[in-house]
């Protein structure tokens, strides 16, 4: 199940590949609403994982019709999404920290950017530089050092087998 | 949107402040009234956009940030990352919790150990 956050940041680091390639991922209409918004201010604006949403549609999933009544919290996307997931027992691939905690104490499975990482890595389908790189642009773009080391050594736990 | 009618707006300015806009609107060939609403709509949703960030940051939910700049959480979350302000998970114990889920869902094995590897070991550096 995808949440906008993880669709924004997950191009940013040049994960989200992977991340349909790992998951067969459902996309809530209000998801996909919030990525093809026009942006008022510059209404001919495509933003760059816009352009990959329009591009690769038809490769993720529509969600069920009627979608399940949204969390009455947080912003339409992150609702429904939460929403969806719980309905369908689905992995929510999220990376908005307040949404996801409630996510967890919902008892879903929660898949942010840096656990994408070392996901893709278990899978092998980054080669292991390629992950710490990826960690690398998390950490610039803001993910916090504790996450960012415990990923590292999740990264290393891995290559020890 | 708006309606595109133009309504008036009194500002007062300090003689500094005239003169750096008298400067300008010459340096540009503009008239001053121009120059003063392009700057003045451009700044306040510059602010709007940094008192966003800082709710974001200070632990606001993204369409919180989003309503304060003015924005649509999507585009929020765009310029977000571009100012490299991507507010993830702050706790490092929500991964391990998360990829052990994962882990079961996807039935991969190998990441199952590494993170039983790591949780046995919660403070020990594995590189």
């Amino acid at each position: 199940m995808l949440d906008t956050s993880f669709w924004t940041v997950g191009f940013k680091i040049g994960l989200l590949g992977y991340a349909m390639r790992a998951f067969s991922i459902v996309v809530p209409r209000a998801v996909e609403a919030e990525l093809r918004a026009i942006d008022t201010r510059y209404p001919q604006r495509l933003y760059p994982d816009t352009a990959l949403f329009d591009q690769v549609r038809d490769q993720l999933q529509d969600p069920p019709d009627p979608e399940p009544l949204p969390l009455d919290r947080f912003g339409a996307g992150e609702a429904a999404a939460i929403a969806l997931a719980r309905s369908l027992g689905a992995t929510l691939l999220i990376n908005d920290h307040r949404p996801a905690e409630v996510a967890r104490n919902l008892g879903l499975a929660v898949v942010s950017c840096p656990g994408m990482i070392v996901v893709a890595r278990s899978q092998e389908l980054i080669a292991a530089h390629m992950a710490q790189a990826m960690l690398r642009m998390c950490a610039q773009h803001g993910t916090t050092p504790g996450i960012i080391q415990e990923a590292s050594r999740l990264l290393a736990a891995l290559e020890t087998d | 949107m708006g309606s595109m009618k133009a309504i008036a707006r009194t500002v007062r300015y300090t003689e500094d402040e005239v003169h750096e806009i008298r400067e300008y609107a010459e340096l540009t060939g503009e008239q001053e009234a121009v120059v003063l609403a392009r700057a003045s709509i451009r700044g306040l949703r510059a602010e709007r956009f940094e008192r966003g960030l800082m709710a974001y940051l200070g632990g606001a939910s993204s369409v919180e940030a989003a309503g304060i700049a003015g924005l649509d959480r999507h585009a929020f979350l765009v310029r977000a990352a571009e100012r490299g302000a991507v507010v993830g998970d702050t706790e490092p114990a929500t991964l391990l919790q998360d990829l052990a889920r994962v882990a079961d869902v996807l039935g991969d094995e190998r990441l199952t150990q590494a993170v039983s590897r790591v949780s046995a070991r919660p403070d020990e550096a594995d590189a």
